[in-house]
């Protein structure tokens, strides 16, 4: 609750201004790719997919942490999961990879095509056989799946903050908050609810990550074609996204001083998931290589020879070392616990992450069948500043929401709190060793207002 | 009834109430949504206007897989979201019945509806005798 009720500090003003400020220069090129056209980035005719498509990726793999770690960990009843999975929600719809796709049409007024409306020219429909359509469909379900997840778990945290304001304050809370008051009955349908959403959550995060990498995986491109690409996505999307979870979650505790609340403990149970994700990624990355040598192709061999020898092998060892080696440092106990090191492997991971997106898509269309119409690519300034934009306008929606909304989903926190709270352990202890029960008697402090009895007829 | 700051898991038993039928609209929801996705994408591309795409058929079932899944879950979703919403009155700027304003922070508070004068002195003892901390009336 302090972030919310206490004026903004400096820090966090600070934090805002340099966002926006990358947010507002991002906007600019946007606009200028909208009024110019694609023609301002480095693609061509070869390299026909590149820095755009990286990010869109990029950011659909950050999205999912979130809906896992709340729908996932809900399902299998992970108590530790109380304290990130709200800002993890958030993240996962600020990581708004839905806009993308519009934004690298060009000409996002034309965006409706992608809908299935009847053409103007008669009544030719949108191809359902095409895994580019099915990214429309799992991307726009999956964001609004997840807005829809995170708004009803926000609904009883902000009737708390609405019955602890006044004045416009608790005006604005009390529209925001749907009317909730708390009762058992309402309980009852939201465990349900949730549970619901949850299970449907689940196949949802594995399948919109799985969706994107048919984009890949149904073409016929050495390199992209191939049946790993399902799981290979989905274990890389956790792995970022979790590497996402920490950049912000460490931030959000040391701008807010939440370290009560978000642990190291958590900190550590986040470091075993990318550990493990991490080496699911690496395994993937072997496997690649050895069914290239096994299955005889040479075009397939050739392409990842290319990928860790050509033109573009700096990204590659880039890729390796921050996604594979940087984060088996995680079996120390002492990195897996220390709060820098955690936060500096997590920045690791992103970088290697995104070049990892980059890797497959750029050096796989490089090097065509035909050597004639081989090519290179290099980013323009256009494509750069819109992807730094959008980290802009990421943190930029993450710092408001953690000033406006509780960024700790304190309803679910409050029924572990006896249990798990340090303070409340000591508590216990103290009294325990005093000889006191546990639990305090309490003294009935009756105040029976009792209004006139014609006031009372029910 | 009973108020309460988070759920408590079995209030719901030991208040007596009906187990809620929301599971049973989640699946009809579902049934729904993948009728509609799969009938949709059979109208469009089947029957309306089928493409010829390298001779293949019009009709390819495993293609129709993935948004027949998204549809199904997006309906599903909503359904269940705006059900649940409705049973409960809940909605943007309801005014909504809020007993007292502390039972979104931390009380716990157990309504009950007091017919006769008699039992009023009865509950009024039984809330005493298990430490309640607070006893008030008030006219619906």
């Amino acid at each position: 609750m302090r972030p919310l009720e206490s004026k903004p500090s400096k820090l966090w003003f600070a934090a805002v201004g340099i966002t926006s400020l990358v947010m507002m220069m991002g906007f600019g090129f946007i606009g200028y790719l909208f009024f110019v056209g694609t023609g301002v980035w480095g693609l061509n005719k070869t390299v026909g997919w590149a820095w755009d498509i990286t990010n869109f990726v990029f950011w659909v793999g950050i999205g999912h942490a979130g809906t896992l770690i709340s729908a996932v960990l809900l399902l299998f009843r992970q108590k530790w999961r109380t304290s990130i999975n709200r800002a993890a929600e958030a993240m996962t719809i600020f990581a708004c990879a839905g806009i993308f796709p519009i934004i690298h049409t060009g000409r996002p007024w034309l965006a409706f095509w992608m809908l299935p409306l009847p053409n103007v020219h008669g009544s030719l429909w949108v191809n359902f056989n095409s895994p580019l359509l099915w990214d429309v469909f799992a991307i726009s379900t999956y964001l609004t799946v997840s807005l829809v997840f995170w708004y009803i778990g926000l609904i009883p945290d902000i009737a708390t903050v609405r019955d602890r304001a006044n004045g416009i304050r608790r005006a604005i809370y009390g529209v925001l908050s749907f009317g909730w008051n708390g009762s058992a009955r309402t309980w009852a349908r939201y465990e349900i609810v949730c549970l619901i959403l949850a299970g449907l959550s689940t196949p949802l995060v594995l399948s919109v990550h799985t969706i994107v990498s048919f984009d890949f995986a149904t073409s016929v491109v050495p390199g992209w074609h191939t049946t790993i690409f399902p799981p290979y996505f989905v274990a890389g999307a956790i792995f970022s996204g979790f590497a996402m979870v920490h950049t912000l979650m460490i931030l959000t505790r040391t701008l807010f001083k939440l370290e009560d609340y978000i642990t190291i403990y958590h900190l550590e149970l986040m470091n075993i998931v990318i550990i493990v994700t991490g080496s699911v990624v690496g395994l993937a990355y072997g496997t690649e290589f050895f069914i290239a040598w096994y299955s005889g192709v040479e075009y397939e061999q050739y392409a990842f020879i290319n990928r860790a020898t050509g033109p573009f092998a700096w990204a590659y060892w880039t890729m390796i070392s921050c996604n594979v080696i940087t984060p088996q440092l995680f079996w120390f106990n002492k990195i897996r616990k220390s709060v820098v090191a955690t936060f500096i492997i997590s920045i690791f991971v992103n970088i290697g992450m995104w070049f990892e997106r980059f890797v497959i898509i750029v050096t796989s269309l490089h090097r065509d069948y035909l050597p004639s119409s081989w090519a290179d690519y290099s980013p323009t300034i256009v494509e750069i500043g819109i992807f730094v934009g959008t980290f802009g306008l990421f943190f930029t929606l993450f710092l408001l929401f953690a000033k406006t909304l509780p960024v700790i989903a304190l309803h679910e926190v409050k029924t572990v709190l006896k249990s798990s709270s340090e303070k409340y352990k000591k508590l216990a202890a103290e009294k325990a060793s005093r000889g006191i029960a546990a639990e305090p008697l309490l003294t009935p402090e009756i105040s029976l207002t009792r209004k006139a009895p014609e006031e009372n007829e029910l | 009834m009973m108020y309460s700051p988070f759920a408590i898991h079995g209030m719901d038993d030991a208040l007596g109430l009906k187990r809620t039928r929301l599971t049973v609209a989640a699946f009809i929801y579902g049934v729904i949504g993948m009728t509609l996705g799969l009938s949709m994408m059979i109208f469009m591309n089947v029957i309306d206007w089928p493409i010829n795409i390298g001779g293949k058929p019009a009709w390819m079932g495993p293609d129709f897989v993935p948004v027949t899944f998204e549809i199904t879950v997006l309906i599903t979703a909503l359904g269940m979201v705006g059900t649940f919403l409705y049973i409960n009155r809940l909605g943007p700027g309801v005014p909504g019945d809020l007993i007292d304003p502390r039972v979104t922070n931390d009380r716990f508070i157990i309504a009950v509806e007091v017919k006769a004068d008699e039992t009023r002195s009865k509950i009024t003892e039984i809330l005493q005798s298990h430490g309640s901390l607070e006893i008030r009336e008030r006219s619906k």
